[in-house]
């Protein structure tokens, strides 16, 4: 396993790749936590103390019932950050594990699956989500669900691309003329080649859910009041912008370091990762070489390679 | 034992003896039987190889030569089963195994009968696994549990091709060319096949690397009885141990006899032109370049989809090459795909230098 | 009618000189094209010395070929007499001279107006050196253009001549193809065509033919032969085939881990090696005779690349390796016509015949 830990010790030397997970760290405990950590109840409403400024009591003021804004962001995350990783994970599943079988279950199987993620893919999420709330009942899981059904054709894309790339190798083809299953291919030589682009995807696809599920709840869907969520505050921030016009900022900072801080991990990893093939074109036997840049050994001129 | 020489070689310089010659009336352990191979589909679709009969008996080491095109790698896929003929049919021990289907077919694979070494084990090596995982896979999925036996077996497959246990820990990365090279070698070797393929196992090799792994190839046929099949373009290499030759153009077996008297005395003139073209330390009475390549003042070669497929670089042609010739025993385990086959070594003898 | 339009070697050079410091070159002899004298080329930016004190010379009309190993330093040679240097890599000792002018400090820019015109250049995979989307035609009569100044017309013509000079059975649909549409031999053929294009007096070509088909190899080196017969062009030929090499050129090089281990006449290399390097490269290379035979092998392997040696480099793998081989820096030693070997045991080689015999 040694090739994989050296790409992620690589990695952490980035500083943009440090402070991303100083950020996710960051919002891991609040979601586990954020409750027990906020300072104030988030729900205790103070009509005395309406749309208050920073102050020591409130590190981030008060919101238009009086409310402490920290303790709402922090309770709020764990729904936004708990729902959002639902759907990704249902999207994952769901795209990820189909994208990654296509390849080795023939023709039919794929050109359905490809056609059905082509549907999937030119629905607006936001109008789906919609129709599956008024459908279901307005219920933030279920939009939730909806979303993560969008995002499963990503998964798909993304990791039906990379297994194709993986599953024609040589390697492969020596696999099975031992008689390797195609379980046994993806286990031993796919799957792990695989996933770095699976975590790249998941990464960027979690941070579109968050955005989602922001935007969801600042539409009002599935969210029931007073329960506090980031995009339930900045929607009713907007509402009293004349009052507090620093408010929205807040919350919507919030998402915006979040989702900033996963899309550079992804972009970390990937320009890592996807260093992988090297394509060339090699004209005497006409065709196409991948080679690996890993495989680049000291002795470099092909023709001349001693016996050890 | 007695020593008996093989059929048509001379024994090597030191008098080493050479393996006892499978009788003539044995069943062949591989019989390729009039494989057309085509690849590529709708109006990309080419046909690769055209009728291609070949036998592979136990004990021989037979070298398949052929330039870029010919076909040789195809038809080392085809007898694998990694490509499936579109007509004709891969038999192996009997029994045919290229029409088997799916489940049968694995199953066949995990008996391990026929192997293949790719060309560039920089592509066929798993990059991410360790040299230990690589050569015990074969056996892994046969089934084998134990980690104290496979480890045993994965050492005495390595030690067969010189290589020992430092390696084990190795990725290909981080071990030489030639090494690489062997480590596929006893990958194959590890799963005790009945029958090797190597294709073009030497290429990328250096002179001395190269030698060094053809006697391996020679020293397993000796000691394993295991017949091998070596795809190159090299010809002087392949005389060093093959037992016979078989020569490809154009996706047909142009020539397939013993070694020893087909570099005496070709019969065809495309075998003669390949050994023409090999630079020679040391120059041999043969025919020239000259003398086989055609040049303007030869009669024009038929045309036409039926045509032999080297008329149009032959210089001998005559009307009867209109008609793709058949491959005929001339004697013994000697055939020739030629309808001029007794007539064009005067006529090129007769052509200036 | 061949127009030249080329500028005077000497012109550049002077030009050259005017602001660096350029070193007197040695007194060529008659018809030498191109003279190396003990160069030394460093690579990693100095790190380790690749090249050791390496001299040769090519001469008008000579076919010279250079033999080694990967590592052993006749790659970066042959690219030091042509200027082309992979970054990192520097000249740290020694003269290159073409046609008697030194050309060892040579800018950029003026090495710029020799290549073409006066060295011509083949390397091993022609395709990676020819632009994909544009005709084989226009690449070569764009190098007519700007080196030799013709005009479009001329220049078409000239590249169909050439075209049909190297070989290429229908000039003018080749003219018009890409180089995707060439098989690797039409393509080499092609880039042979442009190194001659403009006459030049010296070709360099690094393992041109190794990437091809052995029918294919062999007219690409009949081609070489036939231009340096009409031309009298001067030819530097790369190779790890020593068969090839013996059978194509005039005079051998044998290279060993960044040295020259012995050089001459390529008949007398073959007969009477005296090095026991090349014996044992004779030993190994393909014969051609298509006999049964003991595969031989050079047990062990080459130093690495810049390793400091003290006394022989080839001692460690040399059945015949004494007390003195490891004592000081070997000297080169003639031991026939334009025959030189680096070897203190040269006297107790054995011919090539001898061992073979055996």
């Amino acid at each position: 396993m040694m090739p994989r830990s050296r790409k992620r010790a690589g990695i952490i030397r980035l500083p943009s790749v440090r402070i991303a997970l100083v950020i996710l760290a960051a919002i891991a405990i609040l979601t586990a936590f954020g409750s027990v950590l906020a300072p104030q109840n988030p729900l205790t409403i103070n009509a005395s103390a309406l749309f208050q400024g920073p102050s020591a009591h409130h590190l981030l003021g008060t919101d238009y019932l009086g409310r402490d804004v920290l303790s709402r962001l922090m309770a709020g995350t764990r729904l936004s950050v708990l729902t959002a990783l639902e759907a990704v994970g249902i999207g994952l599943v769901l795209g990820a594990v189909p994208g990654v079988a296509t390849v080795f279950l023939g023709r039919w199987f794929d050109f359905v699956a490809n056609r059905i993620t082509d549907a999937l893919m030119t629905l607006p999420y936001i109008f789906f989500a919609v129709a599956v709330t008024a459908a279901l009942g307005n219920n933030l899981e279920h939009a939730m669900i909806a979303v993560g059904i969008l995002l499963a054709p990503f998964f798909f894309r993304v990791t039906r691309a990379a297994t194709l790339e993986h599953a024609r190798a040589q390697y492969v083809e020596a696999a099975e003329l031992l008689g390797a299953s195609k379980l046994h291919i993806i286990r031993g030589h796919v799957l792990r080649k695989v996933l770095p682009n699976i975590a790249v995807t998941t990464a960027s696809m979690t941070a579109a859910a968050l955005l989602a599920v922001s935007f969801l709840t600042f539409l009002g869907i599935g969210v029931q009041p007073p329960a506090p969520t980031w995009g339930g505050i900045l929607s009713s921030d907007l509402d009293y912008l004349s009052q507090a016009p620093w408010a929205p900022f807040i919350p919507g900072a919030l998402i915006a370091i979040t989702v900033g801080a996963l899309n550079a991990l992804a972009d970390a990893f990937r320009d890592r990762s996807s260093a992988g093939t090297l394509v060339t074109f090699d004209p005497v036997t006409r065709a196409v070489i991948h080679t690996d840049p890993r495989l680049e050994s000291a002795d470099g001129d092909r023709q001349s390679q001693s016996v050890a | 034992m007695t020593v008996v020489p093989k059929e048509g070689s001379a024994i090597s310089a030191a008098g080493v003896p050479a393996t006892r010659p499978t009788p003539a009336d044995a069943p062949p352990l591989l019989a390729v039987e009039s494989v057309d191979v085509v690849l590529g589909r709708g109006w990309r679709a080419r046909k690769v190889l055209s009728h291609v009969d070949l036998r592979i008996w136990p004990g021989e080491i037979v070298g398949l030569v052929g330039e870029t095109g010919s076909g040789k790698t195809t038809l080392a896929r085809t007898v694998v089963g990694l490509v499936d003929p579109r007509r004709g049919r891969v038999v192996f021990d009997g029994q045919p195994i290229s029409t088997l289907r799916r489940g049968a077919r694995r199953a066949a694979r995990r008996r391990g009968h026929v192997q293949l070494v790719f060309q560039d084990p920089l592509r066929s090596l798993d990059p991410d696994l360790t040299v230990a995982d690589i050569v015990g896979e074969g056996l892994k999925i046969r089934g084998e549990r134990d980690r104290e036996e496979l480890r045993r077996r994965v050492l005495d497959a390595l030690e067969k091709v010189g290589l020992d246990a430092t390696v084990l820990a190795r990725t290909p990365g981080q071990i030489s060319g030639g090494q690489r090279q062997r480590v596929s070698i006893a990958r194959a070797l590890a799963v005790e096949p009945r029958l090797l393929i190597c294709d073009e196992p030497v290429s990328a090799l250096d002179a001395s690397s190269r030698n060094y792994v053809l006697r391996l190839l020679d020293e397993l046929r000796d000691s394993l009885g295991l017949p091998i099949v070596i795809i190159s373009h090299d010809l002087s290499s392949l005389a060093g141990i093959a037992d016979r030759i078989v020569v490809l153009y154009g996706g047909r077996i142009v020539e397939d006899g013993p070694v020893g008297q087909v570099f005496a005395a070709p019969r065809h003139p495309y075998t003669a032109l390949l050994m023409a073209s090999a630079p020679s330390v040391r120059h041999d009475q043969r025919l020239s370049l000259h003398q086989l390549r055609r040049t303007g003042a030869d009669p024009v070669p038929p045309d036409g989809p039926g045509a032999c497929v080297f008329a149009a670089r032959c210089p001998f042609t005559a009307d009867a090459c209109a008609q793709q010739p058949p491959l005929a025993a001339v004697e013994g385990r000697w055939s020739v795909a030629c309808h001029r086959r007794e007539e064009w070594t005067a006529l090129a003898q007769d052509r200036n230098r | 009618m061949v127009i030249d339009n080329r500028s005077p070697l000497p012109d550049i050079v002077r030009a050259a000189g005017r602001g660096a410091d350029v070193r007197p070159a040695p007194r060529p002899a008659a018809g030498e094209v191109l003279r190396i004298d003990d160069l030394h080329v460093t690579v990693h930016d100095g790190g380790a010395t690749a090249v050791r004190g390496i001299s040769l010379r090519v001469r008008a009309g000579e076919i010279v070929g250079l033999v080694g190993e990967s590592g052993s330093g006749k790659t970066l040679t042959c690219r030091a007499a042509l200027g082309v240097l992979p970054p990192g890599c520097a000249i740290e000792q020694g003269t290159v001279s073409f046609a008697g002018h030194d050309v060892t400090a040579l800018s950029q820019r003026d090495w710029e107006r020799v290549h073409g015109s006066h060295i011509g250049a083949v390397f091993q995979d022609p395709a990676s050196y020819l632009n994909p989307t544009i005709t084989v035609g226009h690449q070569l009569t764009e190098v007519l253009r700007v080196k030799q100044r013709l005009s479009r017309r001329a220049a078409h013509r000239r590249a169909t001549e050439l075209l049909r000079a190297v070989g290429l059975r229908e000039p003018e649909h080749v003219f018009h193809q890409i180089p995707a549409e060439l098989s690797g031999g039409m393509l080499q053929r092609v880039m042979i065509a442009i190194a001659v294009s403009c006459d030049p007096q010296l070709l360099v070509a690094d393992e041109p033919t190794t990437a091809l088909d052995v029918t294919i190899q062999a007219e690409v080196i009949e081609l070489l032969r036939q231009l340096r017969d009409q031309r009298g062009m001067a030819v530097l030929f790369v190779s790890h085939d020593l068969a090839l090499i013996t059978e194509l050129c005039d005079r051998v090089v044998v290279f060993y881990a960044g040295e020259v281990v012995e050089s001459g006449p390529a008949g007398e290399i073959t007969k009477r090696p005296r090095h026991p390097y090349t014996q044992a490269l004779l030993r190994v290379a393909s014969v051609g005779d298509f006999g049964r035979r003991e595969l031989e092998v050079i047990a062990g392997q080459p130093p690495p690349v810049g390793a400091d040696i003290a006394g022989c480099r080839f001692a460690g793998r040399c059945p015949v390796a004494g007390p003195a081989c490891h004592a000081g820096s070997i000297p080169s030693v003639t031991v026939g016509d334009e025959h030189h070997v680096r070897c203190v045991r040269a006297e107790d080689a054995r011919s090539v015949d001898e061992l073979v015999a055996r």
